[in-house]
């Protein structure tokens, strides 16, 4: 999706954003795409704790929308399970331009990281990387933003809000053999996880 | 009653098949195919990567259907994030999500393919027949009045005001419900895609389908194939199981799709003996306007598009005497217009913005209607079909001089017309937010820059890859559709157009495939296999 070739020229702009592009493809290597993280989104089969936490900070940034709403549509989790469904170079694209955004405003003269940063300081800055001659940076924004877009308005917690009026025929969401998949493992990784912490 | 479908519990790993025919591949190349075979009491089997969802596992929910539907979820793009790739990874293919517009192969395109690319029985007197046999068996009609709804209707206004030609585009459709979800799967079998038309009729004459099958290594010596390995695919997971099958066959048919058949090929490492697999690549890149009306839109019910615009299909250059058509003396025009179809995912994702300045739009979603320009791709500005190091696929596509141009001529006439339609606002779906508050403002189109992933566009109709021809080093099939320095492996779909077919492409496909099928089964008869 985004050429790993330009992610990698990208990072050669700050010693921080090659250590993190560093510990991101690290990570790749040793978990691979069966990661599971714990965190305030829930499990996640996909994205570390960080990444997750940029996803949410772009996304806030992204949507304007009242506090909650992001909450509601799962944002971060249904992301979560779209990625862990496609190709693993798509699925390790995406992750990289996640840890790439995170360190992004060092680069751009900002002494903190893009989840750090408030809505309106993540707002502008999404508004300069969209005019930025990167071409990389352009494109980090472009997937991000795309994916999220999609997750969040085809979730049906959004569609009141912009008068969409879903199914033709109001037929019910239907899991999918995939979306099964995803929640049992999400399900008994939580259940271990917490299986765990009561034996601690 | 006999088993004709199988999916992924019904695979142990190891089975052995013999059939006559393979096709890989299930959308309207490698279905058309296996219907026009089997026909003739051919033995066939089809194989199909993703699931087999009939249309009782249509909910008509954008994301679901994505994760049924679509190849990579739609999230696979071009090289440059430019384009996001739209492609079928279901039995059907793409046609299960296409809009059924059907459009027979325009003249010009058969008679630069016949003149240039010397391609021999594919000429209007050989594909006419075809054209009629589906146009008949997918009920292919002009929209009637009743399929407009009020972007169409809206777009016919405009047209008829400025003059512009246009038409009432062809559609396969019966008993059609108009509920918009055509991008989602048809819930009421309507649509007449493959899914409901050839599939069925070659299951009904003996084929064999095979869904989650993935194909694998070919096995051939001396430019002949015997048969193939197939991965199992685990339909829970989207992987591979890691369980095999194989088949042997008197012949294999490559019908993957255009974004897929060359890469297939090529992960078969024949690209060393076949230079142009993977090169000429074609996919209709399409810019989309948005436009903000007073009134309710409601672009996501009724059919996508009734009514299309052909005014400026063909491009026009100063100097058309000389054919040296560049982008110097390019004068206007080289795609067609329609009305656009977006239900609210992907339109939040192609309107631009961050923000409150995007939240606006969608909070006037219903308000909000628009236009796609299909552009016919340059011949001389192809892109190409690559393996990079790591195995995956990549689509590679630059806009060229020329196709910078035509692509802002389409957006340029977009802005005018949805104007003339009436349209407050007008916002062209790319990163820039370029925003247009009437027609005077059209010089404002000059800001537009062609970066990557600038311009928020589709390419649902891929083209090239396996393009047909004489020359093995010029083309990867020859008239007969047999892959050069192969007796009996063939391509059916549209990686072997020369160029883009400029239209949808889904009935010169199948057109195409009726024509590969003859000689398929010509060889089949033939003496060739008893030797």
């Amino acid at each position: 999706m985004i050429p790993r070739r330009r992610l990698l020229k990208l990072a050669v702009a700050s010693p921080l954003v090659i250590s993190a592009a560093t510990q991101v493809a690290c990570g790749f290597i040793q978990r691979g795409s069966e990661d599971i993280s714990f965190t305030q989104f829930g499990t996640l089969l996909t994205f570390n704790h960080e990444q997750a936490n940029t996803l949410f900070a772009f996304s806030e940034a992204c949507l304007a929308l009242e506090p909650g709403e992001i909450i509601d549509a799962n944002v971060i989790a249904r992301l979560d399970e779209e990625f862990y469904f496609v190709s693993s170079f798509i699925r390790s694209d995406f992750k990289l331009a996640l840890n790439v955004m995170e360190y992004l405003p060092i680069v751009y003269g900002s002494f903190s990281r893009f989840s750090k940063l408030s809505t309106i300081q993540r707002e502008d800055l999404l508004d300069k990387f969209s005019h930025t001659k990167s071409d990389t940076v352009r494109a980090v924004v472009h997937n991000l933003r795309m994916a999220v877009m999609l997750t969040f308005y085809g979730h049906e917690s959004s569609w009141s809000a912009i008068k969409y009026d879903g199914s033709f025929s109001n037929i019910p969401a239907q899991q999918s053999t995939q979306r099964k998949h995803y929640q049992e493992r999400t399900t008994a990784a939580t259940q271990a996880h917490q299986h765990e912490g009561r034996k601690v | 009653m006999r088993k004709s479908i199988y999916e992924y519990s019904d695979y142990n790993g190891g089975e052995h098949f013999n059939t006559q025919v393979v096709v890989i591949g299930t959308g309207c190349g490698g279905a058309s195919v296996a219907k026009k075979l089997s026909d003739q009491g051919i033995d066939v089997i089809l194989l199909e990567q993703g699931g087999y969802y009939p249309s009782s596992k249509m909910d008509q929910n954008e994301l679901n259907m994505a994760g049924k539907l679509y190849g990579e979820r739609s999230f696979a793009t071009s090289h440059d994030a430019g384009n996001v790739l739209a492609y079928g990874n279901n039995v059907g293919g793409a046609s299960v999500h296409y809009w059924a517009d059907s459009y027979r192969t325009p003249p010009e395109k058969i008679q630069r393919w016949r003149d240039h690319f010397q391609i021999e029985g594919h000429d209007t007197e050989d594909l006419n027949p075809a054209f009629e046999e589906i146009e008949a068996e997918l009920n292919i009609h002009q929209a009637d009045d009743s399929l407009f709804n009020t972007m169409n209707s809206k777009l016919r206004s405009a047209t008829e005001a400025l003059n512009w030609h246009a038409h009432r585009v062809p559609q396969a459709r019966k008993n059609c419900l108009k509920s918009g979800h055509c991008m989602q799967g048809c819930r009421y079998d309507a649509k007449q895609s493959q899914l409901v038309t050839h599939i069925p009729k070659a299951l009904k004459n003996g084929a064999k389908l095979f869904a989650d099958a993935r194909a694998g290594k070919l096995i051939h010596s001396k430019g002949k194939v015997t048969g193939l390995e197939v991965g199992i695919m685990d339909r829970a997971s989207n992987k591979l199981s890691g369980k095999y099958f194989t088949i042997s066959a008197t012949s294999i048919v490559v019908a993957a799709g255009g974004f897929n058949s060359s890469f297939y090929l090529m992960q078969q490492t024949f690209a060393s003996t076949l230079p142009a697999l993977g090169k000429y690549f074609s996919m209709n890149p399409s810019t989309i306007v948005h436009a903000m009306f007073d009134e309710d839109i409601t672009q996501w019910r009724n059919i996508p598009a009734a009514w299309g615009v052909d005014e400026y299909r063909i491009r026009t250059h100063q100097i058309q005497a000389t054919k040296d058509q560049n982008a110097d003396n390019y004068t206007e025009g080289g795609y067609l217009l329609m009305p656009n179809q977006l239900h609210p995912a992907a339109l939040a994702a192609t309107i631009p913005g961050i923000g409150k300045d995007h939240r606006e739009w969608m909070k006037n979603l219903n308000q909000v209607g628009g236009t796609i320009a299909w552009m016919d791709d340059i011949e001389e500005e192809l892109g190409e079909i690559r393996v990079k190091d790591d195995g995956h696929r990549e689509v590679f596509y630059e806009y060229g001089p020329l196709t910078k141009k035509v692509l802002k001529d389409g957006i340029k006439k977009q802005v005018l017309v949805n104007f003339q339609a009436g349209a407050k606002k007008v916002l062209v779906a790319g990163i820039q937010a370029i925003t247009f508050e009437s027609a005077d403002q059209i010089d404002k189109l000059e800001e537009l820059k062609f970066e990557a992933g600038g311009l928020f566009m589709a390419s649902p109709h891929p083209g090239g890859g396996c393009r047909m021809g004489r020359s093995i080093e010029s083309s990867v099939v020859d008239s007969k559709h047999r892959v050069h320095g192969f007796e009996n492996l063939f391509v059916a779909d549209s990686s072997v157009f020369p160029t883009s077919s400029s239209l949808d492409p889904s009935l010169t496909i199948m057109a195409f495939s009726y024509i590969a099928a003859n000689h398929i089964a010509q060889y089949i008869n033939s003496s060739e296999v008893d030797a």
